[in-house]
């Protein structure tokens, strides 16, 4: 079983009362947790907050039971799924009423709109965005720094100059950073996409 | 273009940062709800570390303490191994092997441990088995194969195995409904209400079995869940909490019997011994005539027995003149018209 010595260490620096520690954990976590929340709340932004601070809440006070047997974001995910699905009962609505872009079979049809010519069809809206929700996703499940930078880089247009200077790191260590996120963000984004590609065979089969 | 991921494969970063550059900024959540959100958790997480900072001067002090009494003993030729810190218990019953874990994780036996301290964490072999008097009222029964960490005054860290926790001490002293005595484990936190409750954990699941009262869990992955006498509460991972009926006697308690604390008998009527015996054992009492019940209660008992709870109760009904018979989830008791003339 592989140990998150990365995430470790931050939980045990956040229990020693490391105040740099809690601002890496909080700045971090917060926006993906956020972002994880209100797309399962119906875009509630309201529920999403509460929901982001009770799980994060919770999650302080159970930090000494955190193993260090999955990532830290991981954990985290795993009690905002049940923060979610005790919100959603008091409030009355259901899990099945939420659709998750990276739950939905069909979405394959969407990533494949990137490369077909330009519509004004509202499916092929639809489509985009969900494929662009669908590398948000992605970059998300990625370490809090390569996401950064991949975002930083590719999809905001800062220059490897800038990023550096950003991180208070050397062009050349940010370039490998670059690369390794860069690795990273495609094994992720291939495994949703094969998930999805079988959830969606399956459903052809059955 | 079938799948976007065969194009990353054949095309590498140029797909990749292709794939980016097509893609808005991740959405930021409103400054006002981060700003609110993280005042909130930095409250609670100053309030967790100052209480981790307790903990560990309490412990500290302790180890400074038993570093001076490791010199004192040491000045009379004995030997401490693995000092201790904040004595929280002392043991009351224990048979086959018991381990100490010491710093480096190697196991020390330990036959003849007497006291626990904070900070300790026992193991016991498969045919072993513990009973201890909680330093702040309670009896805690180890079971074999099960390994607890002794992290304060008021909690253990359960790792594996079982226990069983009863905040009545002999039963027939008032039941201590306001000490704290949390259960930690890794799929989360047991806490009772004056009670008697078993609780076992696994690598999947953490199990709590309530004889009386009532206990809460508050999961890692789930809120806070509860259980009452009768009923037993099964917590795996994230999953929903399973509750079901559990009987409140019967084998699956038969285990706790083997560490029992001697009962305080002495000076107490019949029927406050027969109260307590049932409590023990899980079984209520029922008089089977009035008379059996005026007997009971004008019995006087003599002396306290170091034996099992069920070998008591045999040994101490063959002095009076009433007889008893255990039947389902209940001690009968009748006068016993056949013994005397």
């Amino acid at each position: 079983m592989p140990v998150y010595l990365d995430d470790k260490r931050l939980v045990k620096q956040l229990l020693n009362g490391d105040q740099r520690a809690f601002d890496h954990f909080f700045e971090d976590n917060f926006a993906r947790l956020y972002r994880f929340a209100i797309v399962r709340l119906s875009d509630d932004p309201d529920g999403a907050r509460e929901v982001v601070q009770i799980v994060l809440t919770r999650a302080i006070q159970k930090m000494h039971t955190y193993r260090a047997e999955s990532a830290l974001f991981t954990w985290l995910c795993a009690i905002c799924r049940n923060e979610i699905s005790d919100w959603l009962s008091k409030q009355g609505r259901y899990r099945e009423h939420i659709v998750l872009v990276e739950d939905f079979p069909e979405i394959q049809s969407a990533i494949d709109s990137f490369s077909a010519p330009p519509e004004d069809s509202p499916e092929r809206h639809y489509q985009r965005i969900e494929a662009t929700r669908l590398i948000q996703v992605a970059l998300d499940s990625l370490p809090a720094k390569y996401g950064n930078v991949l975002e930083w880089k590719y999809v905001e247009g800062h220059s490897v100059k800038e990023i550096a200077a950003r991180l208070e790191i050397g062009a050349e260590a940010t370039q490998s950073l670059l690369a390794r996120a860069k690795r990273a963000f495609a094994d992720v984004y291939t495994t949703l996409t094969e998930g999805m590609n079988e959830q969606a065979d399956g459903l052809v089969q059955s | 273009m079938n799948n976007l991921s065969d194009e990353l494969v054949v095309h590498g970063d140029d797909a990749i940062e292709a794939l980016l550059e097509k893609a808005a900024p991740r959405p930021l959540p409103p400054g006002n709800d981060e700003m609110a959100v993280r005042t909130a958790v930095h409250a609670e997480w100053r309030a967790v570390t100052r209480r981790v900072k307790t903990r560990r001067y309490v412990k500290h002090f302790a180890i400074a303490a038993t570093v001076l009494l490791g010199i004192a003993v040491s000045f009379n030729a004995l030997q401490v191994r693995n000092a201790p810190g904040v004595q929280v218990a002392t043991i009351s019953k224990s048979y086959g092997s018991i381990y100490l874990l010491g710093e480096q994780s190697e196991q020390q036996e330990m036959a003849d441990l007497v006291t626990i301290s904070a900070g300790q964490v026992i193991l016991t072999g498969k045919d072993a088995g513990i009973g201890i008097d909680w330093g702040n009222g309670g009896s805690l029964r180890i079971d074999k194969n099960t390994r607890i960490e002794f992290t304060s005054p008021d909690s253990v860290f359960l790792q594996s195995g079982r226990i069983y926790f009863d905040s009545q001490v002999t039963g027939l002293t008032a039941a201590i409904t306001g000490s704290e005595f949390v259960i930690e484990t890794e799929h989360g936190s047991v806490e009772h209400l004056g009670t008697q409750y078993m609780t076992a954990v696994n690598a999947r699941d953490l199990t709590i079995s309530v004889r009386e009262g009532q206990v809460e869990v508050d999961g890692v992955y789930i809120n806070r869940a509860v259980a009452v006498a009768g009923q037993q509460l099964r917590i795996s991972g994230g999953a929903r909490p399973i509750l079901v009926d559990f009987n409140v006697h019967g084998e699956a308690w038969r285990w706790i019997e083997a560490t029992s604390p001697v009962i305080n008998a002495d000076g107490h009527t019949v029927a406050e011994f027969l109260t307590a015996i049932g409590r023990e054992i899980g079984l209520e009492v029922h008089y089977e005539s009035p008379a059996a019940e005026e007997m009971a209660q004008d019995g006087v008992l003599k002396g306290n027995i170091d034996i099992g709870p069920r070998e008591e109760l045999a040994l101490r009904m063959s002095g009076e003149d009433l007889a008893y018979r255990i039947d389902g989830g209940a001690i009968y008791v009748s006068v016993d018209t056949g013994s005397r003339p």
